[in-house]
């Protein structure tokens, strides 16, 4: 089992190796750079115009002129050892401090997210298939399903237009404006809870219905099997022959998924967000490339990847300790 | 008959249904038998005869849409009285504290009837603990998880595992198919049932491997007085584990018997049929000769007698318009054939 | 548990015989014609693409064309009787502009004293089908004023026509996106399956590598680099290049491991000893085991980019004005004033959840056909 871990863990070191190489690739494709545009808002916002040399003086101040690869040599050099992600040169400060905050809120809508869908779709996915056919089946069907069609910035505004209309409260942004300022407390947590509940369901409901259908159809043929009849006859109440068993194993596909799923949620994320007014990495995103301030461009792509990459190796390893079969299949 | 004799199982009259789609399906048509203590009751037919059928119905471990005959009676006789299997709620506290308990049951599959993530001592202590009520009435003492333990490598060892210590901690696909299957057994023996329900359990081994499996089923049902109910399509191996046999088709016996006379003396053309179909060598006939024919669907059950669309010798006008009854041959064999009937020739 | 096989007795009915002679491809029709769920997600697939494909034809104005006088427009729907009279041809009321005492701003109202008469096939403004053939005929239109099936936005523009226009180009991109990302797996998924070795492994590490990159946030940060001189045309390749470029990790590895597991199974190897050849073998019996795989991820995947295209339109990186798409109309009725005064601007969302909804449904149907393990009435 160690073996397993070890080995899983070298393959996720060296996939992150890739990965940074492609990130930094994808953070050279724009043309130009950041002295350029710098230049360019110099001259647009102020009509100053600026000098070629003027133009490959901030390019030296900045290590822009230096080739590619040591830019990239360095780049992960800080980041491996000092965890530094380069400069923002838009901000002129750290890109870790201009992340920073925003990083946060991705991880806490993540996490916050993946425990809505888990604890939902396990349970009532093995409850639907044990009443198939039945009323309740169809209906979550019918639910599961409009959560895959409905576009999630459709539901977040929906949602948004819902709570605005009938609850009075306005749920956009991260606080309401009353706590914005003010200094960490017990209410000030309940409202931003209360801010974070519509983009967590918001992006839970389309992952809850694609893993309950997966719950629901591996439980059905799990249900199917000898080993199930074989643990009745042995006299078992049935609550442990379902749990025990069969249940059990279907919880096996949710967990192999997981890296998908965070992968998905971070995809949909950036939009929701935007759409509630909620401080994210992804405008952060798009603000960057189109500044070309690289690395903190460089850092979110790369930290969001890292994460997918820490998941999928997460699921590799529980899933292994769950399915004793997996050990012995090897890489 | 001595208290030995007396049967510990008796199946009166038992039918089975099943609800479909398309429509009532008769799979067991008024079966009666006896297992006794000690002795075995090995039960033949091909796919499609009802033999699982009927056993599992022992257990009440049939699908939801199986219905069970009003008329039919499973009398199992237990040191506190005798009790009617077949009247007791389907779900209820007494059928699960019989099934495990008092009776056990093995299967074909030991792999699959094995859940894989779990160790088979984990699955073995946990029918232990389950039936240790049970368990202290037949043998004493109380169990927990440490005894329950013991007890279950004690069993692992009886049933010829080495290092049973060892291999309790391991997962059912670390095992070779002949390891799982004895671990199979072990777990349904280890509840010290009086009657052992075998589901086709050497099927899938290979000929050596099965012979290893009978000696030692045969021994474990010495030492443990059990009654055994054998089922398989293999005459070969009913000849070896079973005094007596029953021979099943499309949901009837047919005829039944000490072993050693019907396969002697088959009187039923469908028992001679099968004989006649195993390979032999000691003969010098080069094509084999099978029962002609499938078996009909029980959807499409045949009028009368359900064997004569295949018999060699049915007589039109009677096979396929009266059912043949249970005709009494001598005192231990019986068959449900017209040729032995009122109009026999 | 009845033996299996042909059923006994003479003569069987010349629908059984179909039935036992029928290739694979047949039965899996049949079955997939019997899912009905299925099959109406299939007609209106089919009936969106049409729409798309016609909505020069279809709509009965341009995209861009802008009636002044009705601007935020509800919709008009087809009468065929009021309180004067029954009439065989479907009428729409005419629309007259008054200003509001209050605001002073130009309202549309209904005149429901004139009748406008929907006439089919009628002369409108010209268009180029396909881009190529020169013609005016749209299908329905009327001969005095305007018809707004589906109202106005804020500009004057007949929503029922841009909705058609917005069909085609997301339908489009989906397609596309879709075939450059099954074409890829299927390229990278054979080679990796069918020569195993360094080349598979390299493969593998390559497809992790794309497998964990999230795509929104990789196509905004890229999308916001966009040079501002692209043509719309460009940004709708780039786009459906880029969305493509990431779809296809999963598809490849699963043809992959396929692949390599099939070389195992014993039916290829039995067709090897009856003295098949390898191409033989790929062709008729690796190939169709798993193009029922394709057909249904390309119906699952086509969803995904759909929304995504619509999700990135609809907050402006994407598709930008005046190219249509579902996202840009959605984009555009995004505003507090048109959910409380004109809420048919957001019919658009309402074809794009059907639209997913039946390609869902379709998938559900095709796979269920496909799979000869499910279990099915007789």
């Amino acid at each position: 089992m160690l073996r397993f871990v070890v080995q899983r863990a070298v393959g996720m070191v060296v996939t992150m190796f890739f990965v940074s190489i492609m990130v930094f690739a994808i953070m050279e494709l724009p043309p130009g750079d950041y002295a350029d545009r710098y230049a360019f808002r110099k001259f647009s916002g102020t009509g100053v115009s600026v000098t070629e040399s003027d133009i490959a003086s901030i390019r030296r101040q900045f290590g822009l002129d230096r080739p590619a690869w040591q830019r990239y040599l360095s780049w992960i050099g800080g980041i491996v050892t000092r965890f530094d992600f380069g400069p923002s040169f838009a901000f002129e400060t750290s890109a870790n401090r201009v992340i920073g905050q925003r990083a946060g809120l991705t991880v806490v809508l993540l996490v916050g997210t993946l425990l809505l869908t888990y604890l939902l779709s396990i349970p009532i996915g093995i409850y639907a298939a044990l009443r198939r056919q039945s009323l309740a089946d169809y209906g979550l069907t019918v639910v599961s399903y409009l959560g895959l069609a409905i576009p999630n910035f459709m539901l977040a505004l929906i949602l948004l237009y819902v709570s605005v209309r009938y609850f009075g409260s306005t749920i956009g942004g991260l606080f309401s404006p009353e706590f914005e300022k003010a200094p960490w407390s017990w209410a000030k947590f309940v409202d931003l809870l209360r801010h974070l509940f519509v983009p967590a369901v918001v992006l839970a409901w389309s992952a809850t219905a694609l893993q309950l259908q997966t719950v629901r159809a591996t439980m059905s043929d799990e249900l199917n099997k000898l080993y199930v009849d074989a643990a009745r006859a042995r006299g078992l109440p049935e609550w442990k022959v379902i749990v025990k068993y069969p249940a059990r194993l279907a919880i096996n596909p949710v967990v192999s998924t997981i890296g998908f799923d965070v992968n998905r949620i971070f995809s949909e994320l950036p939009i929701v967000a935007l759409v509630l007014s909620l401080p994210e990495l992804g405008e952060l995103l798009i603000k960057s490339f189109l500044d070309l301030d690289m690395y903190v461009a460089g850092a979110i792509l790369l930290m969001l990847t890292a994460i997918i990459v820490f998941m999928n190796f997460v699921s590799d390893v529980v899933l292994a300790f769950l399915d004793p079969r997996i050990k012995l299949e090897g890489g | 008959m001595t208290a030995s004799e007396r049967p510990l199982l008796e199946i009166r009259e038992l039918g089975v249904s099943f609800d479909t789609d398309e429509g009532m399906v008769r799979a067991v048509d008024g079966v009666s038998f006896v297992a006794r203590q000690g002795r075995t009751l090995g039960i033949v037919g091909e796919s499609g005869s009802g033999k699982s059928v009927a056993t599992k119905a022992v257990i009440r471990l049939l699908p939801a849409n199986a219905r069970i005959d009003p008329g039919s009676a499973i009398l199992l006789r237990r040191d506190d009285g005798e009790v009617d299997i077949a009247g007791l709620p389907a779900k209820g506290r007494e059928v699960r504290r019989l099934r495990g308990g008092d009776i056990g049951m093995i299967f074909q599959e030991p792999m699959a009837s094995f859940s894989p993530v779990y160790t088979i001592g984990n699955q073995m202590m946990e029918a232990i603990l389950e039936h240790r009520d049970h368990l202290a009435r037949r043998i004493g003492g109380s169990f927990d998880r440490k005894t329950a333990r013991e007890h279950a490598i004690r069993m692992l060892e009886r049933v010829g595992m080495s290092n049973a210590r060892l291999r309790i901690d391991q997962y059912p696909h670390e095992l070779s198919g002949g390891m799982r299957q004895r671990a199979m057994i072990a777990l349904a023996l280890s509840t010290h049932p009086s009657l052992l329900i075998a589901d086709e359990p050497t099927t899938a081994l290979d000929v050596t491997i099965q012979a290893q499996i009978l000696d030692l089923m045969l021994e474990l049902q010495q030492e443990l007085g059990m009654a055994m109910l054998f089922i398989t399509h293999d005459m070969g191996v009913i000849a070896q584990i079973a005094e007596d046999v029953a021979v099943m088709y499309l949901g009837r016996i047919v005829e039944r018997g000490p072993t050693r006379e019907v396969i002697r003396e088959p009187a039923h053309p469908y028992t001679r049929g099968l004989l006649a179909a195993l390979p032999r060598l000691d003969t010098g006939r080069r094509r084999l000769t099978p029962v002609p024919g499938d078996i009909p669907s029980p959807l499409q059950r045949p009028a009368g007698c359900p064997f004569h669309t295949r018999c060699p010798q049915r007589m039109p006008g009677l096979c396929d318009r009266l059912v043949p009854g249970d005709t009494p041959l001598d005192a231990t064999r019986s068959v449900a054939c017209h040729l032995y009937g009122e109009g026999a020739p | 548990m009845a033996a299996a096989g042909l059923p006994e007795g003479p003569g069987r009915s010349a629908e059984e015989l179909r039935y036992y002679t029928a290739s694979q491809w047949e039965l899996v029709w049949w079955r997939l014609c019997r899912h009905r769920a299925a099959m109406a997600g299939a007609f209106v697939l089919a009936l969106f693409a049409l729409l798309g494909i016609f909505a020069d034809f279809v709509a009965p104005y341009g995209g861009t064309s802008r009636d002044r006088d009705y601007i935020y427009g509800p919709p008009q729907i087809p009468r065929f009787w009021d309180d004067k009279g029954f009439s065989f041809r479907p009428f729409v009321y005419a629309l007259k502009t008054e200003r509001d005492p209050v605001t002073l701003r130009k309202i549309a109202k209904i005149d429901t004293d004139t009748r406008r008469y929907i006439s089919f096939f009628v002369a409108g403004e010209p268009y180029r089908l396909f881009g190529l053939v020169p013609a005016n005929t749209h299908l329905f239109g009327v001969e005095e004023g305007r018809i707004h099936l589906f109202g106005t936005d804020d500009l004057g523009r007949d929503v029922f026509s841009r909705l058609m226009f917005a069909t085609g180009v997301s339908l489009s991109i989906g397609v596309l996106g879709v075939l450059l990302a099954e074409g890829l797996a299927l390229v990278i998924g054979g080679i990796a399956g069918y020569f195993g070795g360094w080349i598979d492994y390299a493969i593998q590490r390559l497809t992790e590598v794309v497998r964990v990159i999230p795509v929104i946030p990789l196509y905004m940060g890229l999308a916001a680099a966009f040079p501002r001189e692209w043509s719309n045309i460009q940004v709708y390749f780039a786009m459906t290049i880029i969305l493509g470029l990431v779809g296809w990790p999963t598809l490849a590895r699963r043809l992959r491991s396929h692949l390599l597991a099939q070389r195992n199974e014993d039916y290829v190897l039995a067709a090897r000893l009856a003295g098949a050849s390898s191409a033989w073998i790929i062709r008729k019996h690796m190939l169709p085991s798993f193009t029922s795989y394709i057909i249904v991820d390309v119906v699952i995947s086509f969803p995904y980019v759909i929304l995504s295209e619509t999700a990135l339109s609809f907050i402006g990186l994407g598709l930008r004005p005046p190219t249509i798409s579902w996202g840009i109309l959605l984009q555009e009725a995004q505003n507090v004033r048109a959910i409380e005064q004109a809420p048919w601007l957001f019919l658009p969302a309402l074809f794009v959840i059907v639209a997913v909804l039946a390609f869902t449904v379709l998938g559900d149907g095709l796979r269920d056909a496909a799979d000869p393990y499910a279990v099915r009435k007789s």
